[in-house]
C-alpha cells in the first residue's frame, strides 16, 4: 500500500529540525490540561503539529459531528492534510469541553477588525492559526481544472505541511499565521455562548445588510464563521522585499503575530532587552526568524529559500500584508467585515448536515422554481444565502432569453432609477425592458414573477378557456398577444417539469386558437381592402412571432386565389411574328408584370412591418414560379420558328432592365429591392441561360459551317462544270486525233486552234481556269460575314455578362471564347486551307521536284506564281480581320482577363491559324524558288557552252549568253515579287533566290573547265552577278553579298598564269581572300578546273602543303 | 497482475477497496491520486473519508460502480441542465430515506462528484415543492439558524413577490 508518510519524506525539501520535537510534547500535554491563559497557545501548538504520530485530541467529543471533525484530524496527521480542519477542530473540541472557550472570541476578534468601538472595549489577543499558506505551495495546484475548491485544498494544505511540519519550531509555529490565510482568533474569554453570538449577530443584521449577517453565522459554538465564496487566489502570502521587486514568488514566513507589544512579549517571552530591541528599532532578531514591527503590528518574517539561496538579506519593510489590504478595503467600504478573517473554512461546513453546506444549497437552489425559491431561502442561513446568489436569478433570465439583449446599465443609472419603474409593475411590459445587471436580476425576476404568475398558475387549473383571467383582465386582441407572449416566455422557467409542459402546451393551444381567430378577422379586412384594419391585425400576428403564418396567408390571398389573366391565359405563340419578335407585345408583357410587382408592393407597405420580408416572398414566389411559367411558354413558342436563341437573350435583357426600372420604390424590402429581384431572376434564370448558352455555341458552329462549306460547294460546281466542258472538247478531239494531241503534248507547243486541247493539256486548263480569279479561292466576304454572325452571338452571350451567379457567368466567357476558337477554326479547315491547297498543287505542276510536275502550262510560271501571292495578301487581310475582331469582342468586352494566360484559348487558336497562313505562303515560296532554280539551271545546261570559259580561238571578252539570260529570269522574278507580297516575305524570298543562285554558281564553276584565256569571260559573268545583286537586293544585303565577292575572287583563280604556280598556290592557301565563304577543300576543287592544272598541280601543292603530291613516294 | 486498488476508508474504519477508474468519480480523489502518484499508481492507495459513513460510503462507491462509462457532460451549460429530469436508474437508486439523500449529497459535494450532487439536488428540489420551510427543516433535520429578527426580515423581503 503506497504510505503516505514515505510521499512526504520524498517531497520533504527542507530538513528537520529534530530539536522542536521535545517542545511539541510539551505542547502536546498543554492541550489536555489547558490553563486557561495558555489554552490559545497549546491549541495552536495542537493542531500546528498534528503532522506528527498521533492526534491525542481534546477527547470529549459527543456528537457524531464530532466524531467526524475528530476522524478528520486523524486523516489530515495521516495524510498531512486537512490542516485547516484540524484547527477548526481544536476550537470545535475546546468549546465543547468547556474548558475554555475560543470559538465566540473569534467573533468578536473578527468584528473588532472592522468596528473600533468593539475592538477597543475587546481584550482579545488574537492569535493566528498556524496554517500558512504561500504562493509556492499553492502554485502547484493552480491548473487544476476539475476541483471544485476543495479537492485543491486539502492536497494543497497536504503539501504545504510537508514542507513545513520538519521545520516548525513550538513557538513561532504559535504564531505564523500568514496574512492570506489571515488569522482565525482564538480568544480568551472562555464563556459566550451561542445565544450571546445570535444576540450580536442580531444587533449588527440591524446595523448592516443581510449580507454581512450571513458571514457572521456560526454553526454551533465553533470559531469559524462560514466563508463566504473562498476563491483560490493565486498570491497567498506577501512576499518579501527582493521577491516583490522580482515579481517572483516567494516563500518568505511572513505572519501577523499580534497588535499588542504585550502579547508579543509574553508569547515569545522576550527579555526587557530584546523588548527594548524591538520597540527602538522595529526589528528583533531570532536565529531562524525575526519579529518586526510594521504597520501597527508585530509581524513574524522568516527569510525566504531565495534570498538564502542566494545569500541576500532578506527583509520585509514596505509590504503589505493581506490584511492591511483588507483593512484599507474596509475603510473605504464599511462592510464585509469578516471576510478577513476566514479563508479556508470553505470545507469545515462542507458536510455539515445541520445548516445545509452552502454549496449544496447552492446546487439544489438551481433547480427550484421561484416560489420554492423563497421558500427555500426561509430554511437556513445557508439556502438564504444560496437563494440571493445573482447566479440562479441570471440564469432565469437568460432562460427566458431575455438577457441576452438586455440593456447594460450602470450603477450611476441605478441610483438615478430609484424610483419605481413602472413598466415592472404591469403584466403587460414587465418583459419589455431587462438591465444587465446580476445584482438586479433577483429585483427583475421577482417582479416579473409577481407580475405572470398570477396568470400563469391560472392557466393550470382545469377550466374553460373563456373564464381565464387573461380573458377577464386583457380585452384587446393587442393585450391579450402580448400577455400570451409573456406567458410563453415565463414558461420557461418553470422548472418543475409537469406544469412545465402542462403550461407550455396550454399556451401553445391558446395561441393557435388566438391566431385562427385573428387570421380571420385579417382575412375579412384585407377583403374588403380595408388596409388599415388589416395591418392592426397583421402587427399582433407579428407580435406572436409566427411570421410564417402570415406569410402562407398572404401569398395564398394575393397570389395563389388571384385569377391574373396575365399568368392564366397567357399565349406564347402571339409574341413572334413570322419574321422575327413582336416588339410591342414584348414591350407590354414587361409592363404588365412590372404592374403586378408595383400593385402587390403597395399593399405590403400599407400592411405589412418591415420586419417580415413579404415583399421578397412575393418577389420570389412570381419570379420563380409565375415568371418562369411564362417564360416556359415563351421558349416552345420561340422554338417553333426557330426564334429561341434570340429570344432568351432579350428576354433576359428586358427583365434586367426595362423591368427592374419600372418597380417603384418598396418600404417592405427597402433600398436593396432592386438588386434582390435581379438575384431572384437570374436564380431563375438559370436553367434557361445554361441550355441557351449550350444552343446559341453548337447553332453558331452549325450555321457557320454550312455557310462556308456551301460556298466550297458552290464553287467546286462551278468548277466541275468549266471542267466538264474542257473535258467535253477533248473528248471529240481524242476520238479524231488522238496522235495529233500526243505529238502536241510531246513537242511541248500550245494548240490554240479550234480551242481544242488534249488530254493533258486539259487538265493544265482545267487547274489554271479554276484557279484565274481570287474569288474562286478565298472569299474575304463570306469571312466577314462569318465574323458577323459570330459577333451576333456574342453579343447575345455578353447580355448575361453581368450575371449575378458566377459560375454561369464562368460558362458565358467560356462560350464566347467557344465560339471564337470555332470561328477561327471553321475558317482554317473550311476556307483558308482548302484555297492554299488548291493553289499549291497548281503551283506544284512547275515544280520539277513534285510528282505533279507538268510540263503542259497554259501560261507562264510567272501567272500562278503571282497569283499565289495575292492570295498570301488576301489571307494577310482575313488574319488581319481576325486579329481585329479578336481584340474588338473579347479583349475590349473583357470576356478575356488575362491575355497571355495559358487559359486562354482563344490567342492559342488566332496564333494557330496565323502559323497556318505563314506555313502555307512559306511553302508556296518555297515551291516558286525551287521551280526559279529549276529554270535557272536549264538556262545554263541549254546556253553555257564549253567554250565559254576555255576558248580554242580569240574570242570577245565580255559576259556569256548564258550568264545575262540568267540574270533576266532573276531580275523578271524578284521584281515580280516586290508590288505583290509584304515586304518581309519579299525580303525573305529575294535572299534565298540570292543564295540559290550563288549555289547555282559554284556548282557550274566545279563543272566548267577554265583557261586562263576564258578567265576574262567568266571574271565578266561573275561580276554581272554581283552586279545584279548588289542593285536588286535592298535589304540583308550583309549576308549576300560577300558570297558574291568571294565568287569574283575565286574568278581570280583562273587569271594567273600558269607559269605562276607559286602565285597561285599562295593565293589558294590563303582562305582569307575569299571571305571565308569556301573551305579549303572547295577552292582546291575551283583550282582543280583549271585547264592546265595538270601541269601546275605539284607546284601549286607544294605551295599548298609544302610539298607536291608527287613527291611523297614510298621508301 | 492486478492492478493497484484505492482503498476508501469511512469514518467507521470500513475499508472498501475499488478500481480507481470507480474511485476517480471524486474529483477530490482524483486529484489527490494524481497529485501524491504523478507517475500513477504502483500500489494500493489508501484514503480517508473521515466524513463518510459506511453505509453512506457504500451507496455512494455503487453510484459510482454504475457510472463507471458514463460520460457526463461538462458544466459548461448550467442552465440546459435544468430542465433535464433525473435520469431514470438514478432517481431509482436514490429512492432512499430523506436522511440517507442527504447524507448521500453531503458526501457527493464533499467528494466532489457533481451529476450524484446534482442528481441527488433535484431529488431534493422536487421534496421542497410546495412545502413549508419547517416541513423542509423537519424532513431534512435542518437545524434553524435564523434569529427571529432574521426569519421576520426574509419573511418581509419575500412578501413582497408572492402572488396574493
Amino acid at each position: 500500500m503506497a504510505d503516505l508518510s514515505s510521499y512526504s519524506i520524498m517531497s520533504t525539501t527542507i530538513p528537520s529540525k529534530s530539536s522542536n520535537q521535545p517542545n511539541y510534547h510539551i505542547n502536546k500535554q498543554k492541550v489536555l490540561l489547558p490553563p486557561l491563559s495558555l489554552t490559545n497557545l497549546s491549541f495552536k501548538s495542537y493542531n500546528s503539529n498534528s503532522n506528527n504520530n498521533i492526534i491525542l485530541p481534546p477527547l470529549n467529543f459527543s456528537s457524531n459531528d464530532n466524531e467526524y471533525f475528530f476522524n478528520r484530524s486523524i486523516m489530515s496527521h495521516k495524510s498531512n492534510s486537512f490542516s485547516s480542519f484540524s484547527s477548526s477542530s481544536s476550537s470545535n473540541s475546546s468549546s465543547s469541553s468547556g474548558s475554555s472557550s475560543c470559538s465566540s472570541s473569534s467573533y468578536i476578534s473578527a468584528t473588532s477588525s472592522v468596528s473600533p468601538t468593539l475592538s477597543s472595549s475587546s481584550t482579545v489577543t488574537t492569535i493566528p492559526s498556524y496554517q500558512q499558506l504561500t504562493e509556492s505551495n499553492l502554485s502547484r495546484f493552480d491548473n487544476s481544472k476539475h476541483s471544485n475548491g476543495l479537492g485543491l485544498l486539502s492536497t494543497a494544505i497536504l503539501y504545504d505541511q510537508q514542507d513545513k511540519s520538519t521545520i516548525q519550531s513550538v513557538p513561532s509555529s504559535l504564531i505564523s499565521a500568514s496574512s492570506s490565510v489571515t488569522s482565525i482568533s482564538t480568544p480568551n474569554t472562555p464563556e459566550i455562548t451561542h445565544d450571546e453570538i445570535q444576540k450580536i449577530a442580531a444587533t449588527t443584521t440591524t446595523t448592516t445588510n443581510t449580507t454581512t449577517t450571513n458571514t457572521t453565522t456560526t454553526n454551533t459554538t465553533t470559531t469559524t464563521p462560514p466563508n463566504t465564496t473562498s476563491k483560490r487566489r493565486q498570491r497567498l502570502g506577501p512576499s518579501c522585499d527582493a521577491c516583490r521587486i522580482r515579481k517572483v514568488k516567494c516563500n518568505a514566513d511572513i505572519s501577523i503575530i499580534s497588535k499588542d507589544l504585550n502579547h508579543v512579549i509574553n508569547l515569545f517571552n522576550l527579555t526587557f532587552h530584546q523588548q527594548n530591541i524591538l520597540i527602538n528599532e522595529d526589528c528583533l532578531q531570532f536565529p531562524d526568524y525575526f519579529i518586526i514591527f510594521h504597520n501597527d503590528k508585530f509581524i513574524k518574517f522568516k527569510s525566504c529559500n531565495s534570498c538564502d539561496s542566494k545569500n541576500l538579506k532578506c527583509n520585509f519593510s514596505k509590504g503589505f500584508t493581506r490584511e492591511d489590504i483588507m483593512n484599507n478595503k474596509r475603510n473605504t467600504n464599511h462592510q464585509s467585515m469578516t471576510e478577513s478573517s476566514i479563508l479556508w473554512n470553505s470545507d469545515i461546513n462542507v458536510y455539515d448536515k445541520d445548516i445545509i453546506p452552502l454549496s449544496i444549497a447552492k446546487t439544489i437552489a438551481a433547480y427550484l422554481s421561484i416560489q420554492d425559491l423563497l421558500t427555500f431561502s426561509l430554511v437556513s442561513r445557508n439556502s438564504h444565502k444560496a437563494i440571493n446568489d445573482p447566479k440562479i436569478w441570471v440564469s432565469m433570465l437568460k432562460t427566458m432569453e431575455v438577457w441576452q439583449h438586455a440593456i447594460p446599465i450602470t450603477k450611476d443609472d441605478l441610483k438615478k432609477n430609484n424610483s419605481k419603474i413602472e413598466y415592472l409593475e404591469n403584466p403587460l411590459t414587465c418583459l419589455d425592458f431587462v438591465y444587465k445587471s446580476s445584482k438586479n436580476a433577483k429585483y427583475q425576476i421577482l417582479k416579473i414573477h409577481k407580475n405572470l404568475y398570477p396568470y400563469y398558475s391560472d392557466l393550470l387549473v382545469n377550466k374553460s378557456y373563456n373564464k381565464l383571467k387573461i380573458f377577464k383582465d386583457f380585452q384587446t386582441p393587442e393585450d391579450q398577444a402580448k400577455i400570451l407572449n409573456n406567458l410563453l416566455i415565463y414558461n420557461r422557467i418553470d422548472y418543475v417539469q409537469e406544469s412545465r409542459i402542462i403550461a407550455h402546451d396550454k399556451i401553445c393551444e391558446l395561441i393557435e386558437i388566438f391566431e385562427n381567430a385573428l387570421l380571420r378577422e385579417l382575412e375579412i379586412h384585407f377583403d374588403i381592402e380595408d388596409y388599415e384594419k388589416t395591418r392592426k391585425f397583421v402587427l399582433i400576428l407579428v407580435s406572436l412571432k409566427n411570421q410564417q403564418t402570415l406569410i402562407d396567408f398572404f401569398l395564398q390571398k394575393s397570389i395563389f386565389d388571384e385569377d391574373k389573366d396575365l399568368f392564366n391565359n397567357f399565349q406564347g405563340d402571339s409574341y413572334f411574328k413570322s419574321d422575327g419578335l413582336n416588339l410591342d407585345a414584348f414591350d407590354q408583357l414587361i409592363n404588365d408584370i412590372a404592374e403586378v410587382f408595383n400593385e402587390q408592393s403597395t399593399i405590403i407597405d400599407l400592411i405589412f412591418p418591415q420586419s417580415i420580408p413579404m415583399m421578397y416572398k412575393v418577389c420570389e414566389e412570381l419570379i420563380s414560379n409565375r415568371l418562369n411559367e411564362l417564360l416556359m411558354l415563351l421558349i416552345e413558342s420561340s422554338k417553333k420558328i426557330n426564334l429561341y436563341v434570340i429570344v432568351i437573350p432579350f428576354m433576359y435583357e428586358k427583365l434586367v432592365t426595362v423591368f427592374i426600372n419600372r418597380l417603384k420604390p418598396s418600404i417592405n424590402l427597402g433600398s436593396n429591392y432592386q438588386h434582390l429581384v435581379n438575384e431572384l431572376i437570374d436564380m431563375s434564370f438559370e436553367s434557361f441561360a445554361a441550355e441557351y448558352i449550350l444552343e446559341e455555341v453548337s447553332t453558331f458552329k452549325i450555321h457557320t459551317k454550312e455557310k462556308l462549306i456551301g460556298w466550297k460547294n458552290s464553287i467546286s460546281k462551278r468548277e466541275q462544270e468549266t471542267t466538264a466542258k474542257i473535258l467535253d472538247q477533248v473528248k471529240v478531239e481524242s476520238k479524231k486525233d488522238f496522235l495529233t494531241s500526243f505529238k502536241n503534248v510531246f513537242s511541248n507547243k500550245v494548240e490554240s486552234r479550234d480551242d481544242k486541247f488534249s488530254e493533258i493539256q486539259a487538265k493544265a486548263k482545267i487547274l489554271s481556269e479554276n484557279i484565274k480569279t481570287l474569288d474562286k479561292i478565298f472569299s474575304p466576304e463570306l469571312i466577314v460575314e462569318s465574323l458577323n454572325d459570330a459577333k451576333l452571338s456574342l453579343n447575345r452571350l455578353l447580355k448575361f455578362k453581368n450575371y449575378t451567379i458566377a459560375s454561369l457567368r464562368n460558362d458565358i466567357s467560356q462560350s464566347v471564347q467557344d465560339i471564337f476558337v470555332e470561328v477561327m477554326d471553321i475558317i482554317g479547315l473550311e476556307h483558308l486551307r482548302p484555297g492554299f491547297e488548291k493553289a499549291l498543287t497548281y503551283l506544284q505542276t512547275y515544280n520539277p521536284n513534285s510528282h505533279t510536275y507538268s510540263t503542259s502550262h497554259n501560261e507562264s510560271f510567272a501567272e500562278p506564281l503571282v497569283l499565289f501571292f495575292d492570295l498570301i495578301n488576301m489571307a494577310d487581310i482575313i488574319i488581319q480581320m481576325i486579329d481585329f475582331f479578336y481584340k474588338e469582342e473579347l479583349l475590349n468586352t473583357q470576356i478575356i482577363k488575362y491575355e497571355n494566360s495559358i487559359l486562354n484559348p482563344s490567342l492559342q487558336t488566332k496564333k494557330k491559324l496565323e502559323g497556318l497562313v505563314d506555313r502555307y505562303v512559306a511553302d508556296g515560296l518555297n515551291i516558286g524558288i525551287e521551280i526559279l532554280v529549276d529554270q535557272l539551271e536549264s538556262v545554263y545546261k541549254e546556253n553555257l557552252l564549253d567554250a565559254d570559259y576555255n576558248p580554242t580561238e580569240a574570242t570577245i571578252f565580255g559576259t556569256t549568253k548564258a550568264a545575262n539570260k540568267a540574270v533576266k529570269i532573276l531580275e523578271e522574278n524578284m521584281n515580280l515579287l516586290v508590288d505583290n507580297a509584304e515586304k518581309s516575305v519579299v525580303d525573305v524570298f529575294q535572299q534565298e533566290i540570292a543564295e540559290r543562285f550563288f549555289q547555282i554558281v559554284v556548282k557550274i564553276l566545279k563543272k566548267q573547265t577554265i583557261s586562263v584565256n576564258g578567265a576574262p569571260n567568266l571574271i565578266s559573268d561573275l561580276n554581272l552577278y554581283f552586279e545584279f545583286i548588289s542593285s536588286n537586293i535592298k535589304t540583308n544585303k550583309k549576308l549576300v553579298l560577300p558570297l558574291y565577292q568571294a565568287l569574283k575572287k575565286v574568278g581570280n583563280i583562273y587569271l594567273i598564269s600558269g607559269d605562276d604556280s607559286k602565285a597561285i598556290g599562295k593565293l589558294v592557301s590563303d582562305l582569307s581572300k575569299f571571305n571565308g565563304i569556301f573551305t579549303q577543300e572547295e577552292i582546291y576543287e575551283f583550282v582543280q578546273r583549271r585547264e592546265d592544272w595538270p601541269l601546275i598541280k605539284r607546284h601549286v601543292e607544294k605551295v599548298m602543303y609544302g610539298f607536291g603530291l608527287g613527291d611523297c613516294k614510298v621508301m | 497482475m492486478m492492478s493497484p486498488k484505492v482503498i476508501i476508508v469511512s469514518s467507521d474504519s470500513e475499508k472498501f477497496p475499488v478500481e480507481q477508474k470507480i474511485a476517480e468519480k471524486s474529483i477530490l480523489i482524483k486529484n489527490m491520486i494524481n497529485d501524491l502518484n504523478p507517475d500513477g499508481l504502483t500500489e494500493d492507495f489508501e484514503i480517508p473519508t473521515p466524513n463518510v459513513r459506511a453505509n453512506v460510503l457504500s451507496k455512494v462507491l455503487e453510484w459510482c460502480e454504475h457510472h463507471k462509462n458514463t460520460v457526463f457532460q461538462d458544466d459548461e451549460d448550467e442552465d440546459a441542465k435544468k430542465s433535464v429530469p433525473v435520469e431514470e436508474w438514478d432517481r431509482n437508486f436514490l429512492k432512499v430515506d430523506q436522511e440517507m439523500l442527504y447524507e448521500i449529497i453531503l458526501a457527493a459535494n464533499y467528494l466532489n462528484i457533481k451529476p450524484l450532487l446534482d442528481s441527488g439536488c433535484k431529488m431534493v428540489a422536487e421534496m421542497i415543492k410546495s412545502k413549508s420551510p419547517e416541513e423542509l427543516r423537519k424532513t431534512f433535520n435542518i437545524v434553524n439558524d435564523f434569529s427571529p429578527e432574521e426569519e421576520a426580515a426574509i419573511r418581509k423581503e419575500n412578501e413582497w413577490a408572492e402572488d396574493r
